[in-house]
């Protein structure tokens, strides 16, 4: 006789039923969007939106992350139980992986067509980046096997992270060159992508190499990152 | 019918030494791993689910290690540890709903399970999320069933329904547990591993136990002086009285049974796994 293993589809059903979606923060977000849409009202057209991606990419958006993130890390003895109930420590991960970024989806997509209706001009491919790092610090999280742990992770990374970008950007340009050359040094400016990708979409001019080569970076460590994160956590250890 | 093998097998977290060198060979359907708080039996198990890695030696299920094969082993055992508690909000029909090819069809009502359906995991009480895990643990009727103290927070009906359970499904799927109850023990299970301060006490089967001829005398322990010196005076060959117990070796079965007929005892048994237990049995 041999035992079962829960498919991937049931895995994120799992973590949808457990209350991935949760309708206060969702609603407020797009309350928050649509205030600031209609604060912003006395710029043009390009300034607004180019506002708006400011605040979703350094704010509103890691905010929303965060309460999806911390929905689908779990302490030790939930993930022992988890692994048990779905048989794999692969669809635990993938499962928790996955409902996050439909978490990001909800939220993403009509905003992303509120935004693409009034002439956005960011294009998809920053925005799947935000998701993929988002996606990838995740992962890390989930590895920690302890929400308090987590939360400061995420915390970290999702939020103060793409807050400070703006600031140590404008500081590094100020400091580093005061005269004609007014470029961040490299690390800076692959962590200001990696971090702050939609910001640095509007800054791209202060990028040592082209805003399409930080893009493929970041992509890059985030994968990385997320499946180091994959395999390491089919060799953790659990403490029941 | 599961085989577990532990050759030299310890485990340390830092100083600590939880399972002291440790080596075993034991078979059966249902097999339990007995020992006192803290003398390492969720320790054990944990390795026997994949879960943890020895620090030192191996330790073998059926051929494999399952901390090797985790993989293999996260499919075919399935396992439920003490003191479950789900933060979560989940529903209990909802974790129905994701079992929903469930082997065990009776299992939700048998469980009695029913009543809890529109309850959130974090609602429960230690007992019935325990029933919640056992639910899980059963359904997938994997291989091997490893149970960490299955009867702990359950109330006697419970533990009896339980019981049969485990008994019944002992004939389609092995199973391990833990428990410090020497009667659970000796009831359920075909081999024992007895386990204290992080060693090996004993490891054997239930029958090889029950065959050393002794016998565990209840008595109540105002009376006991009394009759420890009638079993001396009887011709005891080793002799040990410890709470409502007296181990005896060498004196008769007539001759207790008549201790029971004058209300001196309140009765006896062949000698099992509780002269280990107490030290006894070395």
């Amino acid at each position: 006789m041999s035992g079962s293993r829960l498919s991937l589809e049931r895995a994120i059903r799992w973590y949808i039923a457990g209350g991935l979606f949760d309708f206060f923060s969702i609603g407020l977000a797009f309350l928050v969007i649509i205030a600031l849409w209609n604060a912003l009202s006395q710029g043009s057209d390009e300034l607004r939106v180019q506002w708006m991606w400011i605040v979703l990419d350094s704010l509103l958006w890691p905010l929303y992350a965060l309460q999806a993130a911390m929905h689908v890390v779990r302490d030790e003895r939930t993930t022992v139980f988890e692994i048990n109930l779905t048989g794999s420590t692969r669809v635990v991960f993938l499962g928790r992986l996955l409902a996050f970024v439909i978490s990001q989806l909800v939220l993403g997509v009509p905003v992303l067509a509120l935004f693409l209706s009034q002439g956005c001009r960011v294009p998809l491919s920053v925005i799947l980046l935000k998701v993929l790092v988002f996606s990838s610090v995740v992962s890390l999280s989930i590895l920690l096997l302890s929400r308090r742990s987590a939360f400061f992770l995420l915390v970290s990374f999702l939020i103060l992270l793409p807050f400070s970008v703006p600031v140590i950007v404008n500081a590094s340009i100020s400091t580093t060159a005061p005269s004609g050359l007014r470029q961040l040094d490299p690390l800076t400016a692959l962590v200001a992508v990696l971090f702050a990708p939609i910001f640095m979409y509007y800054k791209s001019s202060v990028l040592p190499f082209s805003y399409d080569m930080g893009l493929l970076y970041s992509s890059f460590i985030s994968v990385s990152l997320i499946l180091v994160a994959y395999f390491l956590f089919a060799e953790i250890e659990y403490n029941v | 019918m599961v085989v577990i093998e532990a050759s030299s097998l310890e485990k340390r977290f830092g100083e600590f030494i939880a399972l002291k060198e440790m080596s075993f060979n034991v078979k059966g359907d249902i097999i339990c791993v007995l020992g006192p708080n803290g003398s390492g039996k969720t320790t054990l198990l944990s390795i026997v689910a994949g879960l943890r890695r020895p620090s030192k030696g191996s330790l073998r299920v059926d051929g494999i290690k399952p901390y090797d094969e985790r993989d293999k082993a996260f499919t075919d055992f399935s396992f439920m540890f003490e003191r479950p508690r789900f933060p979560l909000s989940i529903r209990v029909r909802d974790v129905v709903d994701v079992l929903s090819d469930c082997k065990f069809k009776d299992l939700f009502n048998e469980l009695g399970l029913k009543r809890l359906s529109n309850r959130k995991l974090y609602e429960l009480s230690m007992g019935e999320a325990q029933l919640v895990g056992l639910y899980v643990s059963l359904c997938k009727m994997a291989r091997l069933v490893i149970l960490d103290e299955p009867f702990a927070h359950l109330d006697v009906k419970r533990a009896s329904i339980l019981m049969d359970l485990i008994s019944a499904i002992s004939s389609k799927t092995s199973v391990v547990f833990t428990t410090h109850s020497p009667e659970e023990a000796e009831l359920l299970s075909d081999s024992l591993v007895v386990l204290e301060d992080g060693r090996l006490k004993w490891s054997g089967s239930v029958r090889e136990l029950f065959q050393r001829g002794g016998y565990e005398v209840i008595v109540s322990p105002k009376r006991r002086n009394v009759v420890e010196e009638w079993l001396r005076d009887a011709g005891a060959k080793r002799l040990y009285c410890f709470g409502g117990y007296c181990f005896v070796y060498g004196v008769e079965e007539d001759m207790l049974l008549n201790l029971v007929k004058q209300g001196l005892i309140i009765g006896f048994r062949a000698m099992g796994v509780r002269g280990y237990y107490v030290g006894f049995e070395a």
